[in-house]
């Protein structure tokens, strides 16, 4: 028999915001963008993101009825991260190449380290550099109406810069991945988020800043375009959606704005210098590895209390 | 949110009573934990600049050293993080416990080393 009258120790109340509604916020924010997408990119994209989403869902629900564990899917994360690896893929991927990816992102780099909230990269993002890796001709060869060609960035890097307008940028009219075209929509989405509190400013606009200022610097030999920087690339994608994940970002003020600015720096010296044009993907899964130390350097000063040791803390149980 | 419950409505209302709340059904519901997502908003929350999240756990694992060494002992049992929490997990309940299992550690260390004294 259950009783009505539960004598609990305080708090009683509790806030409506939980993990499923944030989830569903964001999945509503990411909507838009894959919409765009798929008007643009053909129908293909969107069977693309309902494979990428059913398998998600589908390998986190087998691999937790395997070890008994209580079933998570209904608290959204899979859908999440289903979505955003589909946004990150090429609409013209193998649907079996984008349902291993799916795997991949919930089995390994989700569940092998602990489920939600305990792994230590970006699930999506980390296979999406898998996928990168070992097929490397599906996943960058794009096409835009039919007419197959380098992202906007690869071209820039390769020198013939400028055949897409800022206007086809902005509204996502060029080649790239599903959900990464569409600035206008990506950024209405992360001000939405930012709006309701689920992501803070921090992480997206001290990222985004970071890298342009410093693609600016590094760059200063050639013609510097700042809009084609932050408009190309998943810098959007990555920065307000990718970047801003709470498992595997800092959860202090401080440490997100090291963090942020390490990913800037990272996007920033891996599209001037590094072997592929797009740096976004990469640098996240960089400061992700980099994010247990950072919380630990910056965790909060109490009472004024002993000045953050870093060195003794390395030493201490933790 | 500091409140307690009380068992029945034949508590007296004594001079120290601020206040009397009476929650609906719905709002006194008590969530089902899920894991933590390090979100943060717990840490963001804390008045007393803690991070609930690392007590918590160090709670959890019964650490009591880990508890103290980040600060859990200043701890005013607000209730901010709990609220906040996304995944509901009821962290100033676990503080309260954390903190009476130190107190009580403590107490049994001064009493050890008042017994050594004595002995001497
Ligand atoms: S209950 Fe304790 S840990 Fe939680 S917010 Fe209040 S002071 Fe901070
Ligand atoms: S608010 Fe809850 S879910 Fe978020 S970091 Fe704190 S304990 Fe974890």
């Amino acid at each position: 028999m259950t009783t009505k009258l539960v004598v609990s120790s305080s708090p009683h109340v509790h806030s409506d915001f939980t993990t499923r509604r944030i989830m569903g916020m964001v999945i509503l924010s990411l909507i838009p963008a894959g919409i765009i997408g798929t008007y643009f990119l053909g129908l293909r994209a969107l069977f693309v993101i309902l494979a990428c989403i059913i398998a998600s869902v589908a390998s986190e629900w087998a691999w937790q009825k395997l070890n008994h564990r209580k079933s998570t899917i209904c608290d959204l994360s899979a859908v999440v991260t289903g979505l955003l690896l589909a946004y990150n893929l090429p609409p013209t991927i193998p649907i079996w190449m984008a349902v291993c990816g799916s795997i991949f992102a919930i089995i390994i780099v989700k569940h092998f380290y602990g489920g939600i909230g305990c792994n230590i990269v970006n699930p999506a993002l980390a296979a999406r550099a898998m996928m990168l890796i070992s097929w490397p001709t599906a996943m960058t060869t794009w096409s835009v109406n039919g007419i197959s060609g380098p992202t906007p960035l690869a071209a820039m890097k390769a020198g013939s810069a400028g055949s897409v307008s800022y206007w086809n940028m902005f509204i996502g009219n060029m080649g790239g991945c599903i959900g990464e075209t569409c600035s206008l929509l990506l950024i209405l989405g992360g001000l939405y988020l930012i709006w309701e509190e689920v992501i803070s400013w921090r992480i997206p606009v001290i990222y985004i800043a970071t890298t342009a200022i410093l693609s600016a610097l590094f760059n200063h030999g050639g013609a510097f375009m700042p809009c084609s920087e932050i408009l190309t690339g998943g810098l959007l994608i990555g920065a307000f959606f990718m970047a801003t994940d709470y498992t595997t970002s800092p959860m202090t003020a401080k440490g997100q704005y090291i963090y942020a600015f390490g990913c800037g720096l990272m996007t920033a010296l891996i599209r001037t210098w590094g072997g592929y044009p797009e740096g976004v993907s990469f640098s996240i899964l960089i400061m992700n590895v980099a994010v247990p130390l950072i919380d630990r350097y910056t965790e909060p000063r109490v009472l004024g209390g002993p000045k953050s040791n870093f060195f003794k803390r390395m030493g201490a149980k933790s | 949110m500091m409140g307690l419950a009380m068992r029945s409505v034949d508590v007296p209302v004594v001079k120290g009573t601020s206040g009397i709340l009476t929650l609906t059904e719905k709002l006194a519901y008590i969530a089902e934990e899920s894991a933590c997502i390090r979100c943060g908003k717990c840490v963001e929350s804390c008045p007393m600049h803690l991070e609930p999240t690392l007590l918590d756990h160090a709670v959890r694992r019964r650490d009591y050293a880990s508890f103290e060494a980040h600060m859990g002992m200043n701890c005013i049992e607000c209730g901010c993080c709990a609220y906040s929490c996304p995944a509901s997990r009821h962290l100033t309940q676990s503080f309260k416990n954390g903190k009476a299992a130190v107190t009580a550690e403590r107490r049994k260390a001064a009493a050890q080393a008042k017994a050594k004294q004595e002995a001497k």
